[in-house]
């Protein structure tokens, strides 16, 4: 999988499930929890979205808001994990 | 005026007093992003900007009314709070809630607290506006917000005699969703915590706190904003965000602005150990501090030791620990280690420990378990170990629930006259010493310390965050039809000296034969770390009517645990995290 489709099914998840806001214009390389635009427990929402749509697993170690603070960050990290 | 802290009855007296002498001198340093830049607070501010809060207060309020403090980190949480003391209001510090859908738990804690007032700051303000459709009880509320306080109105205080046992603050950080229970703290529960504390990390007049916790949780409220104001003291702190998203900003802001004094649950330590890199380590020295408290969630001795390895070139030594146990119902503190005192542990037999039975063992073995001391009361705490069912003293060989007698013990449950009783209305058979308050957790006392081995009740405590079982197991139910409600169970395992969730639930009969049992546990994993925050690591579907229950219809999670680790459920379908079990 391209790192661009990762990157789009990231952001609808966010979008919709998460902000709750499907028309958000969210920009991948837009900060996502230290802006405040989801807080910091809603990575464990991520994480789970994850592991289902990409079949990898992200450790709890690594799930963490310096690592995953934008979609661009999270989507190299799965990118890497798929090897 | 008081001539001394000592004689305080309310903390308003103390910052009075040290505002009257030493009013330039800082109080509160808020460091906005964690790092460089800077909001600084004076006595003398501190103590001006909290009369001009209390006179808006006292417009809407009468001395004992509830006030909702809805804060971010900073500054104007800290105006509010004492503005509430110096206007005699309670005041009643809450997490912020979602600010997207609106949430049960806030929701009962909402109604539960009656509150006349809500505080919060303009920003917050903003963003809360648009769930005042979610929450009607915001309608209600007069809402007072810190960049609206008029300038000059302080003048208009009128100042309240607080006594030692009016209400000072509640804290709801314990019960369950469906009863949150709002702990009730007076000004004595408060002053003898403060001075507890005090004591028994020897904070003097040259100490200086650094922390990064919650503001609302009462390790971050007590110990880290309001502990240094008794001594006159600074605290800098800074935002949980700012610390989780670089832990090194914490140690940073400890060597940067030499800091005495500290806290946090045991999982930051580790979370510093992972992330601060040797680059990194080269611009810390930590040698200013004198202690460092481990508390919140159960102390890790291979945590401790971990850190002091790691920090040891910035000068950090395992001593400096300081484990320490508390409970919202006790304001904060029961235990914690002295300052300066040595690190007391003991190896323990853990198949001995699971009956409850203390087997202390020469040296390390593959069935044993290393427990920490966490210290002693500095207040004259009476602190006993009972058995739970009994009521009887425990013999020095037993594990057993912990009891406390206390100044620093709360008055009990907001309007929860029967679970006030049954937790801090309990008294030793068969003599009726009491009364005491039941903590629901499980210890004992070795060589003049308390040790903490687990909890009577089933809450799981995750990263430091408390989670009730049945809270969780009611997300489980409601999330897919195929799931028999009310027989799921939620427990947490330990795997590599982190505690883990892991769930259980049946299946209806209707869908043993289901060929989508991926899909039910997809929707478990997603639905609980949508309602918890929390990634489920193991979940099993099990057969209709094979989970364990009590002949009162009740779920035995701890059964279902060994049966979990045992390999003895009915599985149907199963899904672990690789790499945790």
């Amino acid at each position: 999988m391209e790192e661009n489709e990762i990157r789009s099914k990231l952001r609808k998840f966010i979008c919709t499930e998460i902000m709750n806001d499907a028309e958000y214009p969210l920009k991948y390389d837009e900060p996502l929890i230290t802006s405040g635009l989801i807080d910091s427990f809603s990575l464990a929402q991520v994480g789970v979205f994850v592991e289902i749509e990409f079949q990898i697993y992200i450790p709890d170690p690594e799930l963490t808001v310096d690592n995953m603070n934008t979609i661009d960050a999270m989507a190299a990290r799965i990118k890497e994990k798929m090897g | 005026m008081i001539q001394n802290p000592e004689e305080a009855v309310s903390l308003v007296e103390v910052v009075r007093f040290y505002a009257d002498r030493i009013g330039n001198e800082l109080a509160y340093m808020y460091l906005v992003d964690g790092e460089d830049q800077e909001a600084p607070l004076t006595f003398a501010e501190l103590d001006r900007q909290s009369r001009a809060f209390a006179a808006t207060l006292q417009q809407h309020t009468k001395p004992g009314d509830r006030a909702l403090l809805l804060y971010p980190s900073g500054l104007e949480f800290i105006v509010a709070f004492f503005g509430c003391l110096y206007a005699g209001v309670v005041a009643v510090p809450t997490i912020v809630p979602h600010l997207k859908r609106a949430t049960p738990r806030f929701r009962s804690m909402l109604s539960d607290a009656d509150a006349v007032v809500a505080c919060t700051q303009m920003e917050l303000f903003d963003k809360l506006k648009l769930l005042f459709d979610e929450y009607p009880e915001f309608h209600e509320l007069n809402w007072v917000v810190n960049e609206k306080v008029e300038p000059g109105i302080e003048k208009s205080w009128k100042e309240v005699e607080n006594k030692a046992d009016d209400l000072a603050f509640f804290q709801y950080t314990s019960g369950s969703t469906s009863t949150p229970k709002g702990v009730m703290i007076t000004h004595l529960n408060l002053t003898e915590t403060v001075r507890d504390l005090q004591r028994g990390s020897a904070f003097d007049d040259k100490s200086i706190l650094a922390s990064w916790l919650p503001i609302f949780h009462d390790l971050g409220l007590i110990f880290g904003l309001l502990m240094p104001v008794y001594l006159g003291r600074p605290s800098y702190f800074m935002a949980p965000i700012a610390f989780l998203e670089r832990p090194y900003r914490w140690l940073k802001a400890i060597s940067k602005h030499k800091a005495t004094h500290s806290a946090a649950p045991n999982f930051a330590y580790d979370l510093c150990v992972q992330k601060v890199t040797n680059e990194e380590k080269e611009t810390l020295d930590l040698g200013s501090l004198k202690i460092i408290g481990n508390a919140a969630e159960p102390v890790r001795f291979e945590t401790m030791q971990m850190f002091s390895d790691a920090f040891k070139p910035c000068g950090f030594d395992f001593n400096l620990f300081a484990p320490a146990y508390g409970l919202a119902e006790a304001t904060v503190k029961v235990s914690g280690k002295l300052c300066g005192q040595k690190i007391s542990y003991c190896i323990l037999d853990s198949d001995a420990l699971a009956k409850h039975k203390l087997v202390f063992l020469p040296e390390e073995s593959p069935k044993s378990f290393i427990s920490v001391g966490c210290g002693w009361t500095s207040i004259g705490a009476d602190i006993r170990i009972v058995n739970p069912q009994t009521k009887e003293l425990c013999a020095q060989d037993e594990v057993g629930e912990i009891w406390v007698q206390s100044t620093s013990v709360a008055q009990g449950y907001w309007k929860r006259p029967e679970e006030t009783e049954k937790t801090f209305q309990a008294f030793i058979a068969p003599t009726n010493d009491g009364p005491f308050m039941r903590t629901g957790d499980l210890g004992f006392i070795y060589n003049d310390q308390l040790h903490i081995t687990g909890r009577i009740k089933d809450m799981v405590i995750i990263q430091g965050r408390n989670f009730y079982p049945q809270d969780i197991e009611l997300t489980m139910e409601k999330c897919h039809d195929a799931l028999r409600p009310s027989f799921g169970a939620a427990f947490a395992v330990e795997s590599n000296q982190v505690d883990h969730l892991v769930v259980v639930h049946e299946v209806k009969r209707e869908y043993r034969k289901s060929n989508d049992f991926e899909g039910i546990a997809n929707a478990i994993r997603m639905a609980v770390a949508k309602n918890h925050g929390l990634r489920v690591q193991a979940v099993v579907l099990i057969m209709p009517s094979t989970i364990q229950k009590t002949t009162s219809g009740k779920i035995q999670r701890s059964a279902t645990r060994e049966s979990f680790l045992k390999g003895n459920l009915e599985v149907l379908y199963e899904w672990r995290a690789p790499g945790i079990f």
